[in-house]
């Protein structure tokens, strides 16, 4: 009885991914960053450290607000008709207290390991070898095809076909770090926009089978 | 009387009914929704919903909003704080007599 209870309480988490906006969000994000990779690519090569910072910064601007303003729209004009509208309560104090400490103790470890690589003088290779596959490859691979079903069973679950989905992402991302060029940075651009892909058109797929499956009631 | 059936005859009626404990459990999780979300996820009739809805609004558990989206008509539910502290002592109730 109370496990049902709190199915119902946990019903409403569904919402955010009921129309594939979530993972549209996602993926116009994770586009943003790519965006940046190729724009900084373009950059001269004398371009002062904060000119990258900006590019970056703004391409990253321009794709969370082009995902924030999809998502408004799409919930407004196809979801509310359909499902309803349903608005999330904000976080409380506790949750901004630990997402505060959290980000000051990595601020904190990215500083100290940053001042430790330049006061012993450490030197990082971030050359790849097209044959031995870096730990840094194999970790983002990891970390992106994890990411994938981690985030979608905690949004509620999906759809049967994206497990498909998750298989072209693993033999996809293979696929592209065997055609490891030298540097690791060109190295993870493709990967990057390849996965940002992908989760758009998980995203479009849920939308396509959301509009198919259900009917609007209010016109 | 043993205890559990105590504890059990202690538990808030106005939400021990199925339907109304189903919408409270649902507008426990948000901040606010509308009548078509709650109507879809519940799966009752619109009259039903309505009488549980006004039951629920008279023990002063719900704020029921009658607004407009545009030209359209949008009744907003919220859970009050009476309702969200009605629920928990619901929730720890039922836990404790099970």
């Amino acid at each position: 009885m109370n496990t049902e209870v709190l199915d119902y309480a946990k019903r409403p988490k569904r919402y955010q991914n009921i129309d594939g906006t979530g993972e549209m969000v996602v993926g116009l994000t994770v586009l943003g960053v790519a965006l940046a990779g190729y724009l900084e690519a373009l950059l001269p090569k004398n371009s002062t450290t904060w000119m990258r910072v900006a590019v970056v910064f703004a391409s990253l601007a321009v794709a969370v607000c082009i995902a924030y303003g999809t998502r408004r729209a799409i919930k407004g004009y196809i979801t509310w008709p359909r499902t309803g509208y349903v608005a999330f309560p904000r976080h409380g104090k506790s949750w901004w207290v630990k997402a505060i400490i959290v980000r000051i103790i990595a601020l904190i470890f990215a500083v100290g390991l940053a001042y430790l690589i330049k006061s012993r003088h450490i030197y990082l290779n971030w050359n790849l070898s097209p044959t031995e596959w870096n730990p840094r490859v194999i970790i983002l691979i990891v970390v992106s095809v994890a990411a994938y079903p981690i985030w979608i069973a905690r949004m509620g679950g999906g759809y049967r076909w994206k497990w498909l989905v998750l298989v072209f992402m693993v033999l996809g991302l293979t696929r592209l770090a065997i055609r490891a060029p030298e540097d690791f940075g060109q190295w993870a651009r493709p990967p990057v926009l390849f996965i940002a892909i992908l989760w758009l058109m998980s995203g479009a797929g849920t939308l396509y089978s959301y509009v198919r499956h259900t009917k609007p009631e209010i016109e | 009387m043993t205890a559990q059936l105590l504890a059990i005859s202690e538990l808030d009626r106005v939400i021990h009914e199925p339907g109304r404990l189903m919408i409270v459990a649902l507008l426990s999780a948000v901040k606010e929704c509308d009548f078509l979300y709650v109507l879809h996820e519940t799966e009752m009739n619109k009259g039903n919903l309505s009488s549980h809805l006004a039951r629920l609004e008279e023990a002063g558990y719900v704020e029921i909003e009658k607004t407009y989206r545009g030209k359209v008509p949008q009744t907003l539910l919220r859970l009050t704080r009476a309702g969200h502290k009605a629920f928990e002592g619901y929730r720890k109730g039922l836990k404790a007599a099970f």
